[in-house]
C-alpha cells in the first residue's frame, strides 16, 4: 500500500513539474513565435 | 408649423431606401458570383447549401492571405475536418461502446461461466516475495496515471453524451477542464512508468516456446490445466507488450498533440488524433481484462502488487518455473 501512495505522490509531483515547464516556458515561447507579425500594412 | 409635404417626401425616401436595402439583402450572394446557384439566405445559422459547403468537399483547403509566420492560420476551410468530425460523432462512439461496456459484459459473462479462478491446493499460508518495492512503485505509477488518462480521455470522446446529462453544465465544465489539464500533464508520469517497466521487466517478457503451450492450455483460465510459466506467463507477457508498445504509441501521438503542428500539418494532426484514440481504446479493453484477473477474478493475485508477497501455492500453480528459480537461488545446491 505504501508504494501505491508513493506512486500517487510521484504522479502529482511529476505532473506539476511538467505543467510549470510547459506552460511556464515552452508554450509562451511557441505562441510568441507563431503570432509575431513580420510586417505591418495592408497585404498586396 | 406642421409641413405635410416634408413628411411625405421623407416617407418616400424611407420607402425607397427600404426597397433598395431589402433588395441588396436578398440578392448579394449570386449578384456577386453569377456562376453560383442562387440560394435562399435565411440569416443566422446558415445551412450547408447557403455557405456552398459542397463546393469545398474533397478538395484542398481554402486558403486566405496572412502576414504572420504561422501559415496554418491562413487556412479558412478544410474539408477533411468534416470527415474527422463525422468519425468522432459516429464510428468512434461505437468503438467506445465495444471496448468499455462491451468488454465489461464479456468479463461478466466469463465470471458467470468460469467463476473465480481459485487456488486448487488452497492457501499454503507461506508467502513468497513476488515483486519488490520499486517494481510495485513503477506498476502503480503507470497504473494510476493510465487510469486518470483513460477516464479523462474517454470524457473527451463521450463526456457530453454520458457525463453531462448526469452532472449538469457547471459540474461538467469543471470536470472537463480539470480532466483536460490532467490528461496533458499526467501523461508525463505515465511515460516515465512505461519506460521504467520496459527496462526492469523486458528480460522476463521475451517470447519463449512454452508460451505457445500456455495459450494452448487456455492459460489455466479455461480448463483445469495449469501450464508452466516463469516470472510472467504468456498472458502477462502479452499485457506487458500491449503496455510498452501501446504506451509508446500513445506517448508519441500524445506528444504530437501536446505540441500541435510541430511535426505535421492539419491532416496529420487529425490522423494522429484518430490513431491516439484507437490505441487508447484497445489498451483500455486489454487493461480491463488485466484489472479483472489481477483483482476479483483470481484468488491470491492482487497481493502481488499490494504487499508484494503471494501465497506459495498460488505461485506454484501459476508460476512454477519462477518458484523453482527463486527457491534454487535462496537454497543453492550444496
Amino acid at each position: 500500500m505504501k508504494m501505491m501512495l508513493l506512486a500517487l505522490v510521484a504522479i502529482a509531483g511529476i505532473s506539476v513539474v511538467a505543467n510549470v515547464v510547459l506552460e511556464g516556458f515552452a508554450v509562451p515561447a511557441v505562441v510568441a513565435f507563431a503570432t509575431k507579425a513580420t510586417r505591418v500594412g495592408v497585404p498586396e | 408649423m406642421f409641413d405635410l409635404s416634408k413628411v411625405i417626401a421623407a416617407s418616400r425616401t424611407l420607402l425607397a431606401m427600404t426597397i433598395i436595402f431589402g433588395f441588396l439583402a436578398i440578392v448579394p450572394a449570386h449578384a456577386q458570383n453569377p456562376d453560383r446557384p442562387p440560394t435562399p439566405v435565411t440569416g443566422f445559422n446558415p445551412d450547408k447549401a447557403e455557405v456552398h459547403a459542397d463546393e469545398f468537399k474533397g478538395g484542398g483547403p481554402l486558403v486566405g492571405h496572412i502576414v504572420i509566420p504561422d501559415q496554418k492560420a491562413a487556412s479558412l476551410i478544410q474539408d477533411n475536418g468534416r470527415t474527422w468530425r463525422d468519425y468522432r460523432r459516429g464510428p468512434l462512439l461505437w468503438f467506445v461502446v465495444a471496448t468499455v461496456p462491451g468488454v465489461l459484459v464479456l468479463l461478466l459473462l466469463f465470471r458467470l461461466i468460469r467463476g473465480r479462478v481459485m487456488i486448487d491446493g488452497g492457501l499454503a499460508h507461506r508467502l513468497i516475495t513476488r515483486f519488490g518495492s520499486f517494481e510495485r512503485f513503477m506498476h502503480w505509477l503507470t497504473a494510476f496515471s493510465w487510469l486518470i488518462l483513460a477516464l479523462s480521455g474517454l470524457n473527451e470522446i463521450v463526456g457530453r453524451r454520458v457525463l453531462l446529462p448526469l452532472v449538469g453544465n457547471e459540474m461538467f465544465t469543471t470536470l472537463s477542464t480539470a480532466g483536460k489539464y490532467a490528461h496533458n500533464f499526467v501523461a508525463f508520469p505515465f511515460m516515465i512508468g512505461v519506460v521504467l517497466m520496459f527496462f526492469v521487466w523486458v528480460r522476463h517478457n521475451l517470447p519463449e516456446m512454452r508460451d505457445i503451450d500456455w495459450f494452448a492450455q487456455g492459460g489455466g483460465l479455461i480448463g483445469a490445466g495449469r501450464p508452466s510459466a516463469g516470472k510472467f506467463n504468456a498472458g502477462q507477457k502479452m499485457v506487458f507488450w500491449i503496455v510498452v508498445l501501446g504506451g509508446t504509441g500513445l506517448s508519441l501521438t500524445g506528444l504530437a498533440m501536446l505540441f500541435p503542428f510541430s511535426v505535421t500539418d492539419i491532416a496529420g494532426m487529425q490522423l494522429i488524433s484518430v490513431v491516439h484514440g484507437g490505441i487508447a481504446l484497445l489498451m483500455i479493453a486489454a487493461m480491463l481484462g488485466h484489472i479483472y484477473i489481477g483483482t476479483v477474478g483470481m484468488e491470491g493475485a492482487v497481493e502481488a502488487m499490494t504487499t508484494g508477497d503471494v501465497d506459495l501455492n498460488w505461485a506454484r500453480e501459476h508460476h512454477d518455473l519462477w518458484v523453482e528459480e527463486v527457491t534454487a537461488k535462496s537454497h543453492p545446491a550444496e
